[in-house]
């Protein structure tokens, strides 16, 4: 992907703004050396940016580091978009502390320690003597501290804005990059979102003659079955009535099942080879997709920011397909949608609340340890949850059941969501190693890894032409349109009561209730959005019911929806209509596509593990 | 004192489950991997027919390094699906220092014994208890441990894993083949009797074309009843020929059945000729969207030597606003009747 480099981007930005004051805004996740700082983009949409984090799990990470060029040297103000995240529960010092150095001197400021919330921290003023700078990051404590942006100005009169769209309108108008959005293409079809679903749709419209643009906002494929979320394949393929479809998820998913693994288990890599080796797809990875134009009930364009340089790329196409998770795209375009629980009435479903409610399920914060040959220190941290040994779980692993934020909104609290999820992990791990009556057994046990990027399992759910219901799963009513099978059972999960005793109102573990379904194909009405003509859905976004959703939310099933998509978008090509046409007039060529399968029919079946609990009759 | 009296309750709690199985022959014997064995017994019913099949187990089982032996009466039904257990008088279950079973445990032993989902009986027997030293940490997550405990009696783990194991293992694929060696007509409806989607699959799965044309009511009342993909999968395995004799029941049945069973039934109607009124219905059911059900009745319905049917199919297809695909049209059009100044009016798709 090309840059514009920084230090053009910073002085052409400079001369436009003032000609005699300098004011320069830098990035820290436009960084040159991340050091052992991580890009975290998660909640960009909230608080405006992505940003640089110091996710040591205890221990200081290594500096980041860039270097700036001023126009003129002399004396600027420093100020640092920062925040405390830690304080909102403690008090009592700041998880995430950190320096800013100055030619590896560091100014006075320790950041990362006041406002709870995103701002502007004034870092005092620096003497500027070369025109040529070297800036770091200086992590203090190994736990989260992070930093957006830095200024520095010269300007007596000027004060960084903390308004969330006057941000965005002054970053905007600094790096120019909204002006003139690289133009990319032409595609038949745009995939936003580079998990399971995304990945496997974009394969299956390339191999079936489609130009596909697939964009995902991390650096890697997989979304929950990446690396960085690690959460392992669920759900079962092969099924009927589609017996081909989830070829392509045995071709391109991990071999190895495991939730909280090391990091091989999921085989990033074999996702990303098998993208790259398609011809029709040009891969964005980094590239968080933001904004859309719409004209007549279709989206026309939708623009994505790069992840690390701010960049902004705009893609056209005739059919789009969100398989965000999130529901992004369909939420920007104004797509109907649905979130939290429907009441009984809504739907008539059994399982429903009789009052509908903002419950979702939650998201994971995985993590585990390892045991090393000595004895392995970790921070007594002051700011964790207050724990004694009731609360403590004496364990070196931490499942898909440690899951938080249900009843919270899993896009504008998603920031505290993954915080406390993290929060607590930490919160345990230094009470087992520090103040734990077993504390010993600890002794030699180091964390080895907890989630930065936390495993999400419900958002938006986009309404379609129908919205699956718990009905139509536990009395197997099948319509014509079924496409991918579910097969999971309907799986909820509820915050854990016993931790919930704990820790009233703020549960961060989860216990899951399961009810055992045959095969259910998923019909495309489900699979497309009801008001916006050319978008498609797969994945945990599409048109089913809170109880629906329990269990088309399985990674294996949103694969096969993918692949269907994907079917769907070469039906669109070819036909020269939308989704809803497919339905109507030409859903015998999907359905012939979809006995034919895309993925590759001759290697061996791997996909053997977490397969869940089915009312089909499996053989022996 | 306390102990015999907790034992004579037991008993009375039990006694009830002691029926003396009518064993009137000997099946097969079942070889233990630990190299123990049992002998099963069919088990029939007052007409003579089999019903189930029986057997005394006699186990050595060990918790903590302390074995002592097990003697209940297994129970399976026809097709080897674990049924229930029963006690044998004097021969109690209890559990790690003799500690004997309360009326909860036997019950939750029924419970394990009848669940093929367990997860603890998946773990190899030398991994079930992690033997670490008592200050180490437990491999395990907090998850996993938790489930097994939940799955199994506290103090008889073994008791439950060795159990289960005899119950779901060599014994049911010997069961099923020895089913299968005596698999009559009275047989198979006694196998569709269990109303089991197992039964029914296994029925579906090894009777031959021979057996399924003299069995067709039975499995035709299965197919009006399936559930799941039941009945989809059993058109499929069924020779074309018990449809030829059997329009009616597709008559009467066919708007019923799902999308899918309908897509299957029309594949075995391929090689079949069709009455008239079968041929009236499909084209009744023809949708106004279009489908691969909607190719498949067309190109049935082209085969047909019935003018009117023809005329009927034309009607369907201009009324629904139904695009045939290009090769149906041809056909249509290489047809003579009365209904080709009609055809104009039909759409077309590739």
């Amino acid at each position: 992907m090309k840059r514009l480099p920084l230090l053009v981007m910073l002085l052409v930005a400079n001369i436009c703004l003032s000609q005699k004051f300098t004011t320069l805004f830098v990035e820290a996740e436009s960084f040159k050396n991340k050091g052992g700082w991580v890009v975290d983009q998660q909640f960009m949409d909230v608080m405006g940016s992505s940003f640089l984090m110091a996710h040591g799990m205890g221990k200081t990470v290594e500096d980041a580091s860039t270097t700036i060029t001023f126009p003129k040297i002399g004396t600027y103000k420093v100020y640092v978009r920062t925040r405390n995240w830690s304080a909102q529960w403690s008090q009592v010092e700041a998880a995430g502390q950190f320096q800013v150095l100055i030619n590896d001197q560091p100014l006075e400021r320790v950041f990362g320690k006041d406002n709870p919330k995103w701002h502007w921290s004034e870092g005092g003023t620096v003497k500027i003597m070369a025109k040529e700078t070297k800036i770091s990051l200086k992590d203090l404590t190994g736990f989260n501290g992070r930093c957006d942006a830095l200024i520095f100005t010269n300007d007596p009169n000027f004060k960084p804005i903390e308004d969330l769209q006057k941000l965005a309108d002054f970053r905007n108008n600094y790096f120019g990059f909204d002006k003139n959005p690289k133009k990319v293409g032409p595609f038949d079809f745009v995939v936003v979102g580079g998990g399971m679903a995304g990945t496997c749709a974009a394969i299956s419209a390339a191999r079936n003659g489609v130009k596909v643009a697939l964009i995902q906002n991390r650096p890697v494929l997989g979304g929950n079955n990446s690396s960085e979320v690690r959460v392992h394949l669920g759900g079962r393929i092969n099924l009927e009535p589609y017996p081909q479809l989830g070829n392509l998820v045995n071709e391109i998913g991990p071999d190895e099942g495991g939730n909280a693994q090391p990091k091989e288990y999921y085989e990033d890599d074999k996702k990303l080879q098998a993208v790259l080796k398609e011809q029709n797809i040009a891969l964005f990875l980094n590239y968080h997709a933001n904004r859309v134009e719409i004209k007549e009930g279709n989206i026309e364009k939708v623009f994505a920011t790069n992840i690390e340089t701010g960049e902004k790329v705009v893609f056209e196409a005739p059919l789009f397909a969100d398989c965000t998770g999130d529901g992004t795209i369909g939420y920007l375009a104004g797509a109907e949608y649905m979130t939290g629980r429907e009441s009984k009435a809504t739907y008539g479903e059994p399982t429903a609340p009789e009052v509908a409610d903002n419950l979702t399920m939650g998201a994971s914060v995985q993590w585990f340890s390892e045991k090393k040959n000595e004895p392995v220190p970790f921070p007594n941290i002051k700011w964790g949850l207050p724990w004694d040994e009731e609360k403590a779980e004496e364990i070196t692993k931490g499942d898909w059941e440690w899951e938080t934020g249900m009843g919270l909104d899993m896009k504008l609290d998603f920031e505290q969501i993954r915080d406390y999820g993290m929060l607590a992990v930490y919160s345990n791990w230094s009470y087992l190693k520090n103040n734990a009556k077993n504390k010993e057994k600890f002794a030699n046990e180091s964390l080895k890894w907890v989630a930065f990027v936390a495993g999400k399992r419900e958002s938006l759910r986009l309404k379609g032409d129908y919205v699956l219901i718990e009905q139509d799963l536990t009395e197997h009513r099948v319509y014509p349109d079924g496409t991918a099978p579910t097969s999971w059972t309907i799986d909820l999960h509820y915050p854990d009561p016993e931790n919930s005793k704990l820790f009233p109102g703020a549960a961060f573990k989860s216990i899951a209730k399961h009810v055992k379904i045959y095969p259910y194909p998923i019909p495309f009405r489900c699979l497309y959005s009801k008001n916006i003509n050319n978008l498609m859905m797969a994945g945990r976004d599409i048109s089913v019911s809170h109880v629906a959703l329990g269990t088309v939310r399985l990674m294996r099933t949103g694969g096969m929806m993918g692949e269907v998509l994907g079917m769907a978008a070469a039906v669109c090509k070819k036909e020269n209509t939308n989704p809803r046409g497919i339905y109507q007039n030409y859903f015998a060529e999907l359905e012939s596509l979809m006995q034919k399968g895309v993925g590759k029919t001759n290697i061996p079946q791997k996909q053997t593990y977490n397969l869940g609990g089915t009312l089909l009759n499996v053989n022996k | 004192m306390k102990l015999s009296l907790a034992f004579l309750i037991l008993l009375g709690c039990f006694s009830f489950l002691w029926i003396p199985p009518k064993k009137e022959g000997f099946a097969f014997e079942i070889e233990l991997k630990n190299g123990g064995s049992f002998e099963v017994f069919e088990v029939k019913n007052e007409m003579g027919g089999l019903e189930k099949y029986t057997a005394n187990i006699q186990a050595p089982v060990c918790e903590e390094g302390v074995c002592y032996p097990i003697s209940l009466i297994f129970n399976w039904n026809l097709i080897g699906e674990f049924m229930n257990y029963e006690m044998i008088d004097g021969e109690p279950l209890t559990k790690l220092d003799h500690v004997p079973f309360l009326p909860k445990d036997y019950e939750k032993l029924q419970l394990i014994l009848t669940d093929k989902d367990l997860s603890f009986v998946k773990i190899p027997a030398e991994e079930l208890v992690v033997k670490t030293p008592k200050d180490s940490v437990d491999g395990y997550s907090g998850a996993t441990k938790e489930t097994i405990k939940k799955e199994i009696i506290e103090g008889a783990l073994y008791t439950c894993y060795t159990l289960w194991h005899i119950a779901h293992g060599a014994v049911v694929d010997s069961i099923e083949q020895h089913t299968l060696k005596k698999l009559d007509k009275v047989l198979i409806e006694q196998v569709a009797k269990l109303r089991k989607q197992s039964a029914n699959y296994f029925l579906i799965n090894h009777l031959t074309d021979k057996q399924f044309e003299e069995n067709t009511g039975v499995v035709l009342t299965l197919i009006k009843e399936g559930k799941g993909y039941f009945s989809k999968n059993a058109i499929e395995k069924m020779p074309s020929s018990v449809f030829q004799k059997n329009q009616a029941f597709i008559i009467a049945h066919y708007p019923h059945f799902d999308y899918y069973t309908q897509l299957a039934l029309l594949n075995k109607l391929n090689s079949v000729v069709l009455n008239e009124p079968l041929e009236s219905l499909l084209i009744e059911n023809l949708s106004s969207r279009n489908s691969a059900l909607n190719q498949k009745i067309t190109t049935l319905i082209l085969k047909t030597t019935h003018q009117l049917i023809l005329e009927k199919l034309v009607d369907q297809l201009i009324q629904k606003k139904i695009a045939l695909t290009t090769t149906a049209y041809q056909q249509l059009e290489s047809l003579s009747g009365s209904f080709r100044d009609k055809i104009k009016e039909i759409e077309k798709v590739n």
